[in-house]
């Protein structure tokens, strides 16, 4: 949240609602910082830091020290600037956490939203957080860490409320479902694969599409290739293929594993089952380079 | 600087830094230029630095268009170093590293992956078809991504992996103007590419 109002909204937290209900708690949580007047403290407050550290990176410069390429990143003067003045602006008060919990809240109830989801979106992080050991909440999050404390105050507030509300859960799935492939390949990209991993086998128990969610949780495996990751990523590829909504390239990358693993000739069953499934993919011509080399 | 500029600017002169990089210096079109394993016609003239297993070539600007010429990748390298500015505290990226036994497939995800945990976003990679590089047998992809100030870039790639190592030329250019001007001399590169 910018002071000027402006949100951002990453594909991130879209993968981690379960329905709209408790992507419009975010959102409001989000804007009560806004309409408090909290984004523009913090503005106001990174403003006379970055003052200050100007004032410190002069002094530092004049020492001799500035710029200069420490490592093989070359951290300068200017970074650690940035680095501090990053940290700085990742933090709300907890008091402000608190008014934004509090405002936030009325405004997707008022809105008609069910009012127990905005304690289940942090649940769901927590969980995610604390089956990976995280020592910080994911980025998205960083500003705004989840805490016990929040969470049953949360769900204290839902039940005093009294009001029931929709989720919209099918409106969210039609909006997003299209779109959520692109998004789970973004966040493989990210490296983090405990953390994408525990949020796939909540989607799975979701139940939408699970066929294209099996071939995700194959990939986490086949990318993290840790012990017995062939295997589990074998097994997640096989049960993606059973299911109709699993895209033709979980038989290219089952071949791959297959192919890794040492097992040629269902490497090859693998690719040729893809060639029948998507033909005119743009790599065909690779895959048929692979099935040469099986022979 | 974003992350994109300093993956751009920062962090490609950084590892070239970190491997006891030459100052830049010129290549001269007309001769053939020796990128550690092998040997290319550049066709143009171009800005040069090299460290041990990467040269970075550009005509206006490693922001515009960067040439990188990868040589004798070795098992668990990287591909770009670790980016500034991540948090010490933040779990640590699994970062995407070569392994000798990668096929084109995985090469081209150690490429996305390495661009995605730099700050590209929107990457696309498509194309992917046999060619050799050199006399050995290889593979080339395009690429096309955007950088988070909102300019598109293509790219496009070749490579092999030769005796467990990784030979791999990347290039990446702003679609508008740069990528229509320099692709195609990229490629002739390419197609120049010889072992000694």
């Amino acid at each position: 949240m910018a002071p000027n109002g402006f949100e951002q909204v990453w594909t991130g937290l879209l993968l981690r609602v379960e329905n709209e209900a408790q992507l419009a708690s975010v959102l409001g949580h989000e804007a009560a910082h806004f309409v408090r007047r909290h984004s523009l403290e913090r503005f106001k407050t990174t403003e006379r830091t970055a003052g200050l550290l100007m004032a410190t990176q002069v002094g530092l410069f004049a020492g001799g020290v500035g710029g200069v390429n420490v490592g093989p990143v070359g951290v300068s003067t200017g970074d650690i600037g940035r680095l501090i003045a990053t940290g700085y602006l990742a933090a709300y008060s907890r008091e402000q956490e608190a008014e934004a919990d509090d405002v936030g809240f009325e405004m997707m109830a008022e809105a008609g939203y069910a009012p127990g989801e905005a304690a289940a979106v942090w649940e769901q992080l927590m969980a995610e957080q604390q089956a990976c050991d995280l020592p910080e909440p994911p980025a998205l999050f960083s500003s705004h860490p989840p805490s016990e404390e929040r969470l049953q105050t949360l769900k204290a507030r839902a039940r005093q409320s009294g009001r029931e509300g929709a989720t919209h859960r099918q409106r969210f799935l039609e909006a997003t479902l299209p779109h959520r492939a692109e998004w789970l390949r973004m966040e493989l990209n990210t490296g983090r694969f405990c953390r994408t991993r525990v949020l796939i086998e909540r989607l799975i128990e979701d139940g939408a599409n699970v066929g294209e969610l099996h071939n995700f949780h194959g990939e986490v495996f086949r990318l993290r290739d840790e012990e017995g990751d062939r295997q589990r990523a074998i097994e997640a590829y096989s049960k993606a293929v059973a299911h109709a909504s699993a895209p033709a390239r979980t038989y290219r990358e089952l071949g791959r594993v297959l192919w890794r693993d040492g097992r040629p000739e269902a490497a090859r069953r693998a690719f040729e089952q893809y060639l029948e499934a998507a033909g005119a993919a743009d790599d065909a011509a690779m895959i048929r380079r692979y099935l040469e080399q099986l022979l | 600087m974003s992350v994109w500029r300093t993956m751009l600017v920062a962090l490609g002169v950084a590892a070239l830094h970190a491997g006891c990089a030459t100052n830049p210096r010129l290549v001269e079109a007309g001769d053939d230029a020796e990128v550690a394993a092998y040997e290319v016609d550049p066709q143009i003239e171009w800005s040069r630095q090299q460290a041990r297993d990467l040269e970075i070539w550009t005509v206006n600007g490693v922001q515009l268009e960067q040439l990188r010429l990868y040589s004798d990748v070795e098992s668990a390298d990287s591909l770009f170093p670790q980016r500034q500015g991540a948090s010490a505290r933040a779990e640590p990226e699994e970062r995407p590293r070569f392994r000798p036994d990668m096929r084109a497939h995985d090469v081209m995800e150690l490429v996305q992956a390495t661009l995605a945990q730099s700050g590209a976003l929107d990457i696309s990679v498509t194309q992917l078809r046999p060619a050799n590089f050199g006399d050995r047998p290889g593979f080339r992809f395009d690429l096309a991504l955007t950088a988070p100030s909102g300019l598109a870039y293509r790219g496009l790639a070749a490579g092999a992996v030769k005796d467990e190592r990784l030979q791999l030329i990347l290039f990446l250019a702003a679609e508008p103007h740069y990528y229509p001007r320099y692709a195609p001399v990229v490629r002739r590169i390419i197609k120049s590419v010889h072992f000694p």
